[in-house]
């Protein structure tokens, strides 16, 4: 068996999003609902032909909520007692394995139709209190204490600076062109357009990074209708296939003296390998048409491009400084505004992602449409704990 | 020959300077009192952690140097119950067989140095460390809170060769005289007629003691080269020095001396302040000068110690100096809030008590206070802290445990503005060390941004913060003294 294994045997015929942010007056039973429901109408099936469900959530408790602890919230909220539902957490990486472990499981010929529901509750405290105060009560007592997510990043920032010369206003340049397009989505958390100025002069966070470096903490949820590829087109006119969707984990220690686990993330250099490996791709750039990546904060998307394979290790500045990654750009990527203009609810965001490439593929896409002509292939890109775990999705039009 | 065979310093950062008390009580008494600056200890430091920094310094290039027994003094222990002395040597990698607690009085130090000597005279010690830590816990707004100073400071005691400082002679006093006290259910210390104490407590005891120790030892005082003596604050080690037989040899050392220096720069180090005389003392005196070491509390201890020519063989290190000019300026705000004087504003948030767990703290206590890494002997691999496998080589046995050198290069760091810290802004730094390994840690002492990309650093030993009423303490980089932009 091989990575071929998995290759357009399962098809995505529904998709549902909700609109990210701070959703006060939502639960998180009341999220997952909506974005199972928008799922479902999307797909034209009712809820009976689920047979299983994976539900994607890193962490209930960051927003105090009890219910997502285990999968039986799933069957709970679309009342359908004895659902096989199981819940996956894979650091920021959860949405996407969640994906991955129910195409695997219709893939391999258990179930026709399946449910994925990624579903995070951040907002129910303040946002300093989920993941920053999180790093100070919660983990080892003393190893690396302190040392946030954008501290982490930010590690990798200053290294990359001091070895390639990328600047500060290098990484403003993600933040502006994710605001720029999170502003013509309709469901991104934040729809203002910020300009490098902007983002140089904001408070600090985590040293060399800044507040519009990273992404907000935000509530959301988005869901995925899976069936077997040959089934679809009995289900649905619109669909997208599964091409590939790899994981890849790694120490996630900062174990040993290796520099490049300082300037880049291993986990996806392999995932993405493979991923390639299965859809046939060599060069990435003329093979995928957009791409969602993992901006968890501007630095994230530049070690992306390298990591990716879009450019060599080292010039992931200058792809955003030529523009590469507009939405006019060769390879356009994160035209949803990415993580930075929706929020990352962590287990949400890797489905919510496949949702951007879905609606891109189909052409649903409003005012971030990018042209999907020469490949109708897209790829999602979704990177989780100290760079440890990442799973890169690719997807195309049957 | 029995004596001193090194010594260590330690001051803190942080630096108030007293006139800053003064000012925010209004103090219009004793202003000659209220110059110079006082040493604040930082929010992550406590008597354990500045015995570890003076131990350390003691020991200097030698590391273990065959110590086997460890005598903790202070009048301030973080533990009512926990001995002091067993942390200690453990962050400092020393193989004891003896630990012990020396604390309640004011001679704590140079008891404890009593107590390490006739060990190693009875052989039940080959080499033993005497490590004085004190900060005064005098109520703010009071003279003596300005006078007083954080500190602490090491010897390392045994016989051979290689001793700096042979001891001549010694004179113990036990009394139980009221000078300064502190109930045990009491915070602060209590104090009452500061020229009656004097009198009949430390002008009284410490002549005594010396006329004793010259008489016994058949010297004349003029002989007497120097003198590490403690003394309540600068009023007092005047007039001190006006009646005692000790007179000449301070008014020769004058402002020079390492009471006034230490005073001036740091304050009354309380237990360890004698011990911290002699270091300064030690590290600049010629062989055969003679000199006159003395605690005061409760009694007093004097000591006669002749120094060796092996003074010259001593290893270098860096000066004592370096404690008392690497230094910042510290709010007297901040200087109230790390002691938590500022009444409902813990150190941090309420709900930010880290979980812990005992039996981790157990488990990993080689790495966490040993600062020792995991050398897979298969492929070279030097890991921390300590794992199942190697990652590099994927052996599962075949590992050697080393105490890393405190030093290593910043691979890069960043600052944290958002996390709730005492003392921000906070960074973390990814250190290469020479045997191998990297450790990302918290930085302490000194804004992080003066850091760069390359350079060296030390790792210092210090608390991170107390859950389960527990200090937990480890290792985190040293800003002080390394930056490219340090003030």
């Amino acid at each position: 068996m091989g990575t071929e294994a998995l290759r357009d045997k399962v098809a995505i015929i529904g998709m549902g999003c909700m609109r990210f942010g701070a959703l006060q007056d939502k639960s998180f039973a009341e999220q997952g609902l909506e974005a199972v429901n928008e799922a479902l109408a999307d797909a034209g099936i009712e809820k009976e032909r689920i047979e299983a469900a994976w539900l994607g959530t890193f962490d209930p408790t960051v927003g105090g909520s009890f219910p997502g602890y285990a999968g039986d919230f799933v069957a709970d909220i679309l009342g359908m007692p004895g659902l096989p539902v199981t819940r996956v957490t894979n650091y920021c990486a959860t949405g996407m394995d969640a994906l991955r472990n129910a195409a695997i499981a219709v893939a391999a010929g258990l179930y026709d139709v399946v449910l994925v529901l990624g579903n995070e509750k951040m907002r129910d405290v303040p946002s300093r209190d989920s993941l920053i105060r999180q790093v100070m009560v919660t983990g080892h007592p003393i190893v690396q204490k302190g040392l946030t997510a954008p501290g982490l990043f930010a590690l990798m920032a200053r290294r990359h600076m001091e070895e390639y010369g990328t600047t500060r206003e290098d990484l403003a340049l993600v933040a502006v062109k994710n605001h720029y397009n999170g502003n013509r989505h309709p469901k991104a958390m934040f729809h203002k357009e910020i300009t490098v100025e902007d983002v140089l002069s904001a408070p600090m966070i985590s040293e060399p990074l800044g507040l519009y470096d990273c992404t907000p903490t935000s509530d959301g949820a988005a869901a995925a209708i899976l069936c077997r590829a040959d089934l679809a087109p009995q289900l649905t006119d619109e669909y997208v296939l599964i091409e590939a969707i790899e994981l890849a984990t790694v120490s996630g220690g900062r174990y040993g003296r290796r520099q490049e686990s300082l300037i880049g993330f291993e986990s996806t250099q392999i995932a993405a390998r493979r991923a390639y490996a299965a859809a046939g791709i060599t060069d990435p750039v003329s093979a995928i048409d957009v791409a969602e990546v993992h901006d968890c904060f501007t630095i994230t998307e530049i070690l992306n491009y390298e990591d990716l394979g879009f450019v060599p290790k080292g010039e992931g500045a200058t792809f955003i400084r030529e523009g590469r990654s507009s939405l006019e750009g060769d390879l356009p990527v994160n035209p949803s505004g990415g993580l930075k203009c929706f929020g990352h609810p962590i287990g949400a965001s890797g489905v919510r992602m496949t949702y951007i490439i879905y609606e891109q593929l189909l052409g649903r896409a409003g005012l971030t449409q990018v042209s999907v002509e020469r490949n109708g292939r897209g790829l999602v890109h979704n990177l989780g704990g100290p760079g440890s775990v990442c799973v890169v999705g690719l997807y195309h039009l049957p | 020959m029995i004596g001193i065979v090194d010594f260590g310093l330690y001051i803190p950062y942080h630096r108030l300077p007293r006139e800053a008390i003064g000012e925010a009580w209004r103090m219009e008494q004793a202003k000659e009192l209220l110059i110079g600056e006082r040493a604040v200890a930082g929010f992550d430091e406590d008597t354990v952690t500045m015995a570890v920094e003076a131990v350390l310094e003691a020991l200097g290039p030698r590391q273990e140097a065959g110590v086997d027994a460890l005598f903790f003094a202070s009048t301030t222990p973080p533990f009512g119950e926990k001995s002091s002395a067993a942390v200690v040597a453990a962050a400092c990698d020393l193989p004891v067989h003896r630990s012990a607690d020396v604390t309640g009085t004011l001679r704590a130090g140079t008891t404890a140095l009593g107590l390490a000597l006739d060990a190693v005279r009875a052989g039940s010690a080959r080499r033993a460390v005497v490590a004085a830590a004190d900060m005064r816990p005098f109520e703010p707004g009071t003279l003596q809170e300005a006078v007083s100073g954080d500190g602490a400071a090491a010897l390392v005691i045994g016989e051979g060769d290689d001793v700096v400082a042979v001891i001549e002679g010694e004179v113990h006093l036990s009394d139980p005289t009221v000078d300064v006290w502190r109930h045990a259910e009491r915070r602060y210390l209590s104090t009452d007629d500061e020229s009656f104490a004097n009198q009949v407590g430390y002008f009284a005891l410490v002549n005594k003691a010396v006329d004793e120790l010259l008489r016994q030892a058949g010297v004349e005082a003029e002989s007497v080269a120097g003198v590490a003596l403690y003394a309540p604050d600068g009023r007092a080690y005047m007039r001190l020095a006006r009646k005692s037989p000790l007179g000449p040899a301070l008014a020769r050392a004058g402002l020079m001396g390492p009471a006034p220096r230490l005073l001036m720069a740091a304050g009354n180090l309380g237990a360890a302040f004698p011990l911290a005389q002699l270091a300064l003392l030690l590290e600049t005196a010629q062989p055969d000068d003679l000199l006159v070491l003395v605690g005061y509390g409760d009694g007093a201890d004097a000591y006669l110690l002749r120094v060796t020519p092996a003074t010259a063989k001593r290893p270098p290190r860096r000066p004592a100096a370096f404690w008392l000019e690497t230094k910042g300026p510290i709010p007297y705000t901040q200087a109230l809030f790390f002691r938590q004087h500022i009444r409902d504003k813990p150190l941090f948030p309420p709900g930010a008590e880290p979980w812990t767990s005992l039996p981790l703290l157990y488990r990993e206590r080689g790495e966490l206070l040993a600062l020792r890494a995991q050398r897979c002997t298969s492929c070279g691999a030097v890991w921390w802290p300590h794992r199942p496998n190697c990652y590099e080589c994927g052996a599962q046995e075949g590992f050697e445990f080393m105490r890393l050198g405190r030093r290593g290069t910043v691979a890069t760091f960043e600052v944290e503005w958002a996390i709730p810290h005492p003392a921000p802004p906070v960074g973390m730094v990814t250190v290469d060390t020479p045997e191998g390994t990297r450790i990302t840690t918290q930085t302490t002492d000194g804004d992080p941004r003066v850091l760069a990309v390359g350079q060296e650093v030390e790792l210092a030993f210090r608390l991170f913060h107390t859950a389960k009423a527990l200090p937990h303490y480890s290792w985190k980089v040293r800003v002080r003294g390394e930056g490219r932009k340090e003030t």
